[in-house]
C-alpha cells in the first residue's frame, strides 16, 4: 500500500516535468534533456552565492581553529532558510490535495497517507538543503582535504538535516492548518500567516550578509553561543568536520524529531484534511442583478480565482507586495537612498546616467517573480469546460488572464517606477519613459506566461501547488523575466552612456512593447486555437 | 433543432463516435442512452463545441457549428455530468457570471434567479460559496445557470446524478416546459425508466454507431426498453 501511495505521489510529481499534457505523451528525451539543463543552470547559479558566502567565511573560521562553527553556522542557514520558504508550501502539500476525499474512503490508514506526503516534503526539503549544503561542503573539502569519513559524515549530515526541514516544515504548515481550520476565511488567514513566513524568510536572506560579517567580528562569542544555545547545531558542525560520534548524535536527533512531528501530525490529519473552518453562513436575499458585459465578468472571474487561492495569490502576487513596500521605503528614505548612490556611483566612477536603468532592471526583476498569467491556464483545471463551451472568441479569456496579470503587477511596478523616478531626480520625461518601460517589461513579461501556459499547460492536478509552483511554464517564464530584464538594462546602460538615460529607457520599453505585442498577437490567433482545443 | 451528420471523433487509433447521424426537432426531449464508454459524453462535447470533430456536420438551429460556433454557443446550453463550477464564487455570483456571458437583461436574470432558485429551494444559499456545496446544490447550480439565458437546445450529461427525488422531479417539468415553447432537450441517462418515461425520441449508441433511433415506441415497441437496450447490447 506504502509503495502505491508513493508511485501515485512521485508520478504527480513528475508528470509535471515528463509528460506533455497537451499532447497527452510523454515528453520526448530532448525535452526532458532540456529541462534537467535548465533546472542545473539555475541551482548552479544559486549554489554559486553560497559557495562565495562559504569562501568569505571558511579563512577566518579555520584560522581560529573552529573548523565545526563553519557547518554549524551555515547548518542554522540551512533550516533557517529552508523552513521558512518551504512553511506555507507545506501546508497545501499536506492537506490540501483534491483526493483527499477519495483517499480517505479507501482502507489506508490516514497515518500512512500522511507520512507519504511528508516524504514529498522531504523530496523537496532535500533540493532546499543541498542548495545551500553542497556549495559549502565544496568549500570546505576542496580547502582542507578532509579524510574520506569527514565527506561521507557531511552526506550523512545532508540527510538529517533534510529530516529536521521536514520536521520544522511540517509542524508549520500543521500550525496552518490548525489556525486557518479555526479562523471563517481560510484564504486570508493563510495568506497572512504565509507572508509572516515570506516576510521573515527576506529578512533572513538580505541581513545574511550582515550576519556573516557579525559572526566573523565576533567568532569567539559565536562559538560560545552554539555551545549553550545551540548544542545540537555543534554537535552538526563537529560530525560535519569529521568526527563520528556527534554526527550519530544529531543524526539520531533528526530521526527521532521527525517520529515525534509524524506521531503529533497523524492525530489531526483528518481533522484537518475534512475541515472546512468556521463557515460564516450568509443569505441571500434576492434583489435586482446588474447586468456586466464579457470582458468585465471575464476578468472578475479570473480575479476571484486569484483573491480566491491562497497559493496562486502568495506565488503569483508577492512581487506586487514587493513593489509597493518598495516605494513606501523609497518614499521614507528618499535621502538615505540618493547617498547611497552618490556614494556607489563615485566608487564606480560612473556618471548618474545609468541610475534609472538600474531601477528599471530592479522592477523587472521583482516584477517576473509574478508570474501570475503563466499558471493561469493550468488552474481552469476540470472547469475548463465552461470557458469552451461559452459563446465567446476563446482569445477573449486568454486576454482577461492577460488583464489579470498587468492589473496585479503593472500597476504596483507603474507606482515604483514614479517613486524611484521622483527620488532619485530624474526628471520628468526620463521619470515617464522609466513607468513606460517598467509597463511595457510586465506586459512582456505576463504574454510570454500566458503562451508559455498555453504551450506547457497542466489541467489534470490534484493539489494547486503543481501548476502554480511546479509548472514548467511557470519555471520558463520566471526565467524569461530574469533573463530579460538583465538583458534589456544591459542594454540600456549601453546605450545611456552615450544617448542618454531618457533615450536608452524609450528604446527599452520600444523593444520590450514590440516583443509583447507580437506574443500578444500570437495568443490572440494560435493561441486562442490552442485554448480551444485544450481537454 | 440540431442535425449531426456522419459525425466522427477519434482519440489516437480509437473511432469514440463513429459516423453518427442524429436529428432532434424542436419540441423534443431526445434520450441518448449507451453503455460506458459508447460515446455520448463525446458526442454531447462535441455538439457544444468542447470537442472538434474528426468528420462530419453539426447544425443548431440552422447554422453551422465549424463555421459559427459563437452564434450556436448562444443558443445552446450544456450541463456536463460532473458539475466542475467555479468553487471560488458564490452562487450568485457565478449565476450572474453566466448571465453577463450571454447577455441576458437584468431583469431576466433576476427574475430567473428567482424563479429556478426558488423551484430548486436553492435561493438562500446563492450567497455562499460554491466551494462549500454539496454534490446536489452543485447540479442544481449548473441546472440554474443553463436555463439562465433561456436557451433554445440544451444538452445535459446525465443530470439526474445527484439530484434529490423533488429535483428530479423539478427538472422533468422545467425540461418539459421548454419543449413546450418551442424549444429541444438532449440529454444521455443511464436510467432507462427515466428515459422511457420522459423521453419523445431516444438513440441507442454502441462503440460510437448509432444502432437504433426513433420515438419510444419505434425502438422499444411492446418491451421495454430495458429488454431492447440488453437485447441491443449483447
Amino acid at each position: 500500500m506504502l509503495k502505491a501511495l508513493l508511485k501515485k505521489e512521485l508520478a504527480q510529481l513528475g508528470r509535471v516535468y515528463f509528460y506533455d499534457s497537451r499532447r497527452k505523451k510523454q515528453r520526448s528525451p530532448a525535452a526532458i534533456a532540456g529541462f534537467v539543463l535548465i533546472m542545473l543552470f539555475a541551482f548552479l547559479s544559486i549554489g554559486m552565492l553560497f559557495y562565495m558566502m562559504a569562501d568569505s567565511t571558511l579563512p577566518a573560521i579555520h584560522e581560529a581553529g573552529l573548523d565545526w562553527l563553519y557547518f554549524a553556522f551555515f547548518g542554522l542557514i540551512v533550516l533557517g532558510l529552508g523552513v521558512i520558504g518551504s512553511a506555507f508550501m507545506t501546508n497545501s502539500i499536506l492537506y490540501k490535495a483534491k483526493d483527499n476525499e477519495l483517499l480517505l474512503s479507501m482502507p489506508i490508514p490516514p497515518a500512512r497517507l500522511l507520512f507519504v506526503r511528508m516524504l514529498t516534503v522531504l523530496i523537496i526539503s532535500f533540493f532546499f538543503c543541498a542548495l545551500v549544503w553542497t556549495p559549502v561542503m565544496i568549500r570546505y573539502d576542496a580547502a582542507l582535504h578532509p579524510p574520506f569519513t569527514a565527506v561521507l559524515l557531511q552526506l550523512l549530515l545532508l540527510l538529517a538535516l533534510t529530516l529536521l526541514v521536514t520536521v520544522f516544515s511540517c509542524l508549520l504548515g500543521w500550525l496552518v492548518g490548525l489556525l486557518s481550520s479555526r479562523i471563517s476565511n481560510k484564504t486570508a488567514a493563510t495568506v497572512i500567516l504565509s507572508l509572516v513566513f515570506i516576510v521573515g524568510y527576506y529578512v533572513l536572506y538580505f541581513n545574511m550578509r550582515g550576519m556573516i560579517d557579525r559572526f566573523l567580528a565576533n567568532l569567539g562569542g559565536a562559538s560560545e553561543s552554539f555551545s549553550r544555545w545551540g548544542w545540537p547545531l555543534k554537535q552538526l558542525g563537529l560530525g560535519a568536520s569529521g568526527r563520528l560520534l556527534p554526527a550519530l548524535i544529531f543524526t539520531l536527533i533528526a530521526v527521532v524529531l521527525f517520529i515525534s512531528a509524524y506521531a503529533v501530525l497523524s492525530a489531526t490529519l483528518v481533522n484537518i484534511m475534512t475541515s472546512t473552518g468556521k463557515v460564516k453562513r450568509s443569505v441571500y436575499r434576492g434583489g435586482r442583478e446588474k447586468q456586466g458585459d464579457i470582458a468585465s465578468a471575464l476578468l472578475m472571474k479570473e480575479f476571484k480565482r486569484f483573491t480566491g487561492s491562497a497559493i496562486y495569490l502568495l506565488n503569483a502576487g508577492l512581487g506586487a507586495l514587493i513593489m509597493v513596500s518598495l516605494a513606501v521605503f523609497a518614499l521614507i528614505k528618499a535621502g538615505t537612498i540618493n547617498e547611497v548612490i552618490d556614494g556607489v556611483l563615485s566608487r564606480a566612477g560612473v556618471g548618474p546616467g545609468i541610475v534609472p536603468l538600474i531601477a528599471f532592471g530592479l522592477i523587472g526583476l521583482i516584477s517576473s517573480t509574478d508570474c501570475t498569467s503563466a499558471s493561469s491556464v493550468s488552474l481552469e483545471g476540470n472547469t475548463l469546460w465552461q470557458l469552451q463551451s461559452m459563446p465567446v472568441d476563446p482569445a477573449e479569456p486568454l486576454m482577461a488572464k492577460l488583464r489579470l496579470h498587468l492589473l496585479v503587477n503593472a500597476v504596483p511596478a507603474a507606482i515604483l517606477a514614479l517613486v524611484l523616478g521622483v527620488v532619485i531626480n530624474a526628471g520628468w520625461l526620463t521619470t515617464v519613459l522609466l513607468v513606460a518601460a517598467s509597463c511595457c517589461f510586465v506586459w512582456l513579461c505576463g504574454a510570454f506566461g500566458l503562451m508559455m501556459n498555453l504551450k506547457k499547460p497542466l489541467l489534470d492536478w490534484t493539489n494547486e501547488t503543481v501548476p502554480v509552483k511546479q509548472g514548467m511554464a511557470v519555471l520558463f517564464t520566471m526565467l524569461f523575466g530574469f533573463i530579460g530584464g538583465v538583458v534589456l538594462t544591459g542594454l540600456g546602460i549601453l546605450l545611456a552612456s552615450f544617448a542618454g538615460p531618457a533615450a536608452a529607457l524609450a528604446v527599452v520599453a520600444l523593444i520590450a512593447a514590440g516583443a509583447a505585442l507580437a506574443v500578444t498577437r500570437w495568443i490572440k490567433r494560435s493561441g486562442a486555437g490552442i485554448f480551444a482545443e485544450l481537454s | 433543432m440540431l442535425n449531426i451528420e456522419k459525425l466522427t471523433k477519434c482519440f489516437g487509433e480509437k473511432r469514440a463516435v463513429d459516423g453518427l447521424d442524429l436529428h432532434i426537432r424542436p419540441g423534443e426531449i431526445y434520450g441518448f442512452i449507451g453503455h460506458n464508454g459508447a460515446g455520448k459524453t463525446t458526442t454531447l462535447k462535441c455538439v457544444v463545441g468542447i470537442l472538434r470533430p474528426d468528420e462530419g456536420k453539426i447544425t443548431i438551429d440552422g447554422v453551422s457549428l465549424a463555421d459559427n460556433p459563437i452564434e450556436c454557443k448562444r443558443r445552446i446550453a450544456y450541463i456536463p455530468d460532473n458539475p466542475d463550477l467555479y468553487e471560488f464564487m458564490t452562487g450568485v455570483r457565478y449565476l450572474n457570471f453566466v448571465a453577463d456571458i450571454y447577455g441576458v437583461s437584468s431583469a431576466d436574470r433576476t427574475e430567473r434567479i428567482a424563479k429556478y432558485g426558488d423551484l430548486f429551494e436553492l435561493t438562500k444559499d446563492l450567497a455562499q460559496p460554491i466551494s462549500a456545496y454539496s454534490h446536489g446544490m452543485k447540479q442544481k447550480l449548473a441546472i440554474i445557470s443553463a436555463w439562465i439565458h433561456d436557451p433554445k437546445l440544451i444538452l445535459m450529461d446525465e443530470p439526474f446524478v445527484g439530484l434529490d427525488p423533488k429535483a428530479a422531479h423539478t427538472l422533468k417539468l422545467m425540461m418539459r416546459e421548454v419543449c413546450d415553447a418551442g424549444g429541444a432537450i438532449f440529454f444521455s441517462t443511464h436510467v432507462l425508466e427515466v428515459a422511457e418515461k420522459l423521453c419523445d425520441k431516444v438513440a441507442i449508441i454502441k462503440e460510437g454507431r448509432l444502432i437504433r433511433s426513433g420515438t419510444m415506441e419505434e425502438v422499444k415497441g411492446d418491451d421495454s426498453l430495458e429488454a431492447v437496450f440488453l437485447e441491443l447490447e449483447e
